[in-house]
Parts: structure tokens; sequence; C-alpha cells
């Protein structure tokens, strides 16, 4: 069990965690506000040495939930940061300018599933070919392939 | 008449003309790199939605046909975490056999594509044919070189029995012997460091922003392997050594695969030694919902999954993380100074997944009048190594001897 790691999460993330669950052991999923994004991916990224892993999108009936995976490497833990976004009007700030390795991932994610990242250094397309239509979005569940 | 005009895009076998990687070069150094991907995308993700849990291991053994045990590995350990499920100890074992068979082949394979793109083609070929052994012991594992389907959720399908376990101690001695006596040549092959070392350096600073993985991670001084940091099936039941080198050149990431395989062999040994006798799987009824995450240390880095269940039969959200999406954007930190000779190995020595070193296009900013093609490039490497061998007044290498010296043995 990972439970000092989970009570120093608690401590540096403060009132940004919405909640923070432990399960299945050493996978830690903490639930945020969006708007408090940044910070606590500095929080993870820097003070706590995660190193990301990789976004994932999903699709969710009330929004757009995009879950962000590090890697606590001396322990072996998974911290996943999770934020919802509406879906009406899907954005977040990128993390790219804080995290390089973070630039495909989110230009896959705004093809894919239509988030928009503000503030990313080069929001090309990615995964859709040129000439795909603007406004679909394959991952979305509503898309009719 | 009517005209037809008939695109011909970056997958037409005649072309030769690469649309994956631009290379902007001035003069021989290449100044900047960009890359367009996924035109071989096959909608994955959106796939495993539709497919139950238990399918889902043969959709993704085949998102690579290298890391082919590692996906559906990583998939089956969040999904066996999640529902609890006890998976019995020959099974860990069994799978770790498996996984580590593949990293043999799959580093030999890429001392071969190495060996090829610096005009070293008696490693091609060697490499290739040593490889062979390797993939008919998999084939006797579990009945195929490729797409092994070995693990599913709860176990394995297949069984060692124990007149396989001295063929597969035989292979693998077979191939070690030559690998060590190549290894010691590279190592002191004067050639292979004046082509190699200092080339396509990944430094440490750059190898931890673009959060790379795998070899190309510890070739560059940063020490992460998920068989020791998050352990799975058999790896911390036995003994062995995460291999680590500090320069971030292609010859690091050389002798790192190298020893790497080693240890592989290694490790198969001990499981052949270790592993107890008993159920090979054990049944799984159902995944409650829930959300969890899988990784599993692929020949080619750390590869991940992450998989939400909703209580159904099938995943409400199925997201694969490869290796190589991580590591091959950092060929741009890798390749700008470098020079056009040197751009297909430094690429290669990412191990990137699928033969993108073929995808290759420079393009001469300065004069705009010049292109280099994925061949021309390949080209202008295998020359390199030919003028310092010119240079150092060798006419041939020592790789090349010890080569020579195995296939009289």
């Amino acid at each position: 069990m990972a439970q000092e790691l989970v009570e120093t999460l608690k401590e540096k993330l403060g009132d940004k965690v919405k909640s923070i669950v432990e399960h299945p052991e050493r996978r830690i999923f903490i639930t945020i506000d969006p708007q408090d994004l940044i910070e606590s991916t500095k929080i993870i990224v820097e003070n706590m040495k995660g190193r990301f892993l990789i976004i994932s999108g999903v699709d969710v009936p009330d929004g757009i939930e995009i879950v962000y995976h590090y890697s606590l490497d001396s322990g072996g833990e998974i911290v996943n940061l999770k934020a919802k976004i509406s879906k009406s009007s899907p954005e977040i700030d990128s993390v790219s300018p804080i995290i390089r390795g973070a630039q495909w991932i989110e230009r896959e994610v705004s093809d894919l599933l239509g988030v928009k990242f503000r503030g990313h250094p080069d929001m090309r397309r990615l995964i859709v070919s040129d000439d795909w239509p603007e406004g679909t979005y394959p991952l979305r569940r509503d898309y009719k392939g | 008449m009517k005209k037809t005009l008939i695109p011909v895009g970056p997958y037409h076998p005649l072309q030769e003309e690469a649309e994956f990687f631009q290379l902007y070069v001035e003069g021989e150094t290449v100044v900047d790199m960009d890359v367009r991907i996924s035109y071989n995308h096959r909608g994955i993700e959106k796939l495993s939605e539709s497919m139950t849990f238990n399918q889902i291991p043969f959709l993704v053994e085949r998102v690579c046909g290298i890391c082919s045990a590692s996906h559906p590995l990583a998939f089956i350990r969040a999904v066996e975490e999640l529902a609890e499920v006890d998976v019995p100890e020959r099974a860990l074992y069994l799978r770790t056999i498996v996984n580590e068979l593949e990293r043999i082949h799959s580093h030999v394979l890429w001392l071969g594509l190495a060996g090829h793109f610096i005009g070293y083609n008696t490693v091609f070929m060697w490499a290739w044919r040593y490889r062979e052994p390797t993939l008919d012991l998999l084939e006797m594992l579990t009945g195929s070189r490729i797409n092994y389907a070995n693990a599913k959720i709860g176990g394995v399908r297949g069984d060692i029995t124990d007149d396989m376990k001295p063929i597969i101690i035989k292979t693998l001695d077979e191939l070690a012997k030559p690998l060590e006596m190549i290894t010691k040549a590279v190592l002191d092959d004067p050639v292979l460091h004046a082509r190699l070392k200092g080339v396509g350096i990944l430094t440490n600073e750059a190898a931890k922003d673009y959060c790379v993985v795998g070899p190309t991670a510890r070739a560059s001084g940063v020490p992460i392997d998920v068989r020791r940091d998050d352990p799975y099936v058999a790896y911390d039941r036995v003994d062995w050594d995460v291999i680590v080198e500090e320069e971030g050149d292609v010859f690091a990431k050389a002798v790192v695969r190298l020893k790497e395989t080693f240890e592989s062999i290694r490790i198969v040994k001990e499981c052949l030694e270790k592993m107890p006798v008993g159920p090979i799987d054990t049944e799984v009824r159902e995944v409650p919902p829930g959300e969890n995450v899988g990784r599993v240390e692929a020949p080619r880095g750390e590869c991940f999954h992450y998989v939400r269940s909703d209580g159904s039969n099938r995943p409400a959200r199925h997201k694969i993380r490869a290796p190589s999406y991580v590591n091959v954007p950092s060929f741009k930190a890798s390749c700008i100074g470098e020079s056009i000779a040197d751009t297909t190995i430094t690429l290669a020595s990412v191990d990137p997944c699928y033969s993108c070193t073929e995808r290759m296009a420079a393009i001469d900013r300065g004069s705009r009048s010049r292109t280099f093609s994925g061949t021309d490039l390949v080209k202008l490497s295998q020359e390199k190594t030919r003028s310092i061998m010119k240079s150092m007044r060798v006419k041939r290498t020592l790789v090349d001897e010890t080569i020579e010296k195995i296939m009289s043995m």
C-alpha cells in the first residue's frame, strides 16, 4: 500500500484534490478541477519527480475526462491525474510548455476527441489526415464511422 | 481524352521519396527535423471498445510485430489487477520466458539492421540468421513465431514440457557464445568507435524532456526499467541486472541492447530452473467496474495501457501507448547538428517499432536544389564507414573478422 505517498500527495496538492483513491495497489487516481491543472502538474513533475507517461482522453456522458498518467519510478507507483471538461466547450491548458514529451499526445487528443489545449506550441494534426473533416472526432461516442 | 490524376502517396511501393521524416539540411548538417505519422493508423483503441476483454489480447498483439508479447501482457496486467485475479505461479514464469525470448530476437534483429545501415553487412547476415533459432523456440512454445497469443486473462495457454527445457537451453547457449565474441569485437573495434561514438547523442536532459523509455533512456543514463521498478510476472523472482550507459550516443545504445540480450538469456535459464509445477491458468468470471493501468518493459521500452471498465464484458476505454511514441520524437534532439550521413543510424538507434528509417527525406534548405531520399541517406551512412576504414587503413573490421571466425567454427 502506498499510504504514505497518498498522504504526501494530499499534503502537496492541498485543496486542489477533489478526490484521491489508491486502487489497485500503487495506482493512485486523483481528481482535480481543470483550472488547477498547471499547478498540480508542476507539483507532480517538479516537486515529486513524476515521469510523464501519456494522456488518455475519455468521452463520458457529462463531458470529456482528461487523464494524465505519471510514473514515480523509485517506488513503481503510477499517479493518474483526472480533470473533466465540458463537451460544449472542451478546453484545457496545455502541459506541453512544462513537459516537452506531452506535445504529440495533446495533438492526438485534439484530433480524436476535439479538445483544445490552450498554449500548445504546435497544434498541427497528428493522427487524422489533412483532408479529414473538421468537427469530426473519431473517439467520441457519437462518431459514426 | 480524359486525364486521370493518380496520387502516389508515401506508401507507394515504387516510390523512393518518403514523407515521414523531413530533415532540413544546410550543406552536410541537419538544422531541423519534422515528422509526420499516422499513415498506418488502424483505429485499434476504438476497435477495442467493441471487443470483449478476452478478445482484446488478440487485437493488441498486432499493434507491433516485435513487441507482440508486450502489448497483450500490459493490457492483461491492468485487467487482472482490477479483477483481483490470482495468476498461478507457473504461468508467471511461462509469461516471463516468452517475453524475454521476444526481447532476444528483437535486439538481435536490431543489431542486424544497425549493421546494415552502417555498411557492416556481415553483421546483418549473421544477426538475421542467428535470430532464427529463437523464433523457432517461440514457435515450439506457443505455436507462432510472431503474435504468440500465449498470455490470456488468468494465465497462459501453453505449457512447457520437460523435454523442451534442454532444447531451449541449448539454443540459447548456441546464440550466447557467438554473441559474446561479437560483443567483445564491438567493444574493441576502432572503426566502430570512430563511426558510432559521439554520434546521435541524446543527452540525459533531453532524454528526460522527451520522456523517453527503454534502451533509448538507459543509454542516456536514465535508469528506468519496468521489470525492476514495477515488477510483474516473475522478474522479481529471478536475478538479473538493469543495463545503463551514460554517453547517450549510438554506440551506447548498441552496448545496452547487446548486454541486455545476455541478461535476457540469464532470465530465461533461471525461469526454467525455478518454475514450480502447477496450473497455468485460473478462471476469471468478470471484470468489475473501475479503472487501472498496466505496463510492461517491451524491447523498445515501457509499453503502457489504461483500461476503464463499466462492469460489462467490454472496456469503456482502452488507451495504448507504445514505447516508440515517446522515443521517436526524441530524434529531433539527437539529429539536429548531426551530419546527414549519421541520420539513418541515429534514428535506427531509438529502434522505432516500424522501419521508419526508410521513410526519411532530407531537404537542403540552403540551395533547395538537392533532396536526399531514404535510400540516399543509407548509402551516405555506409560510405562514411568506408571512408573511416580508408583513413584508418583498415581493409576488414574487427567485427567482420570475428564474424568470419564464427561462421567457420
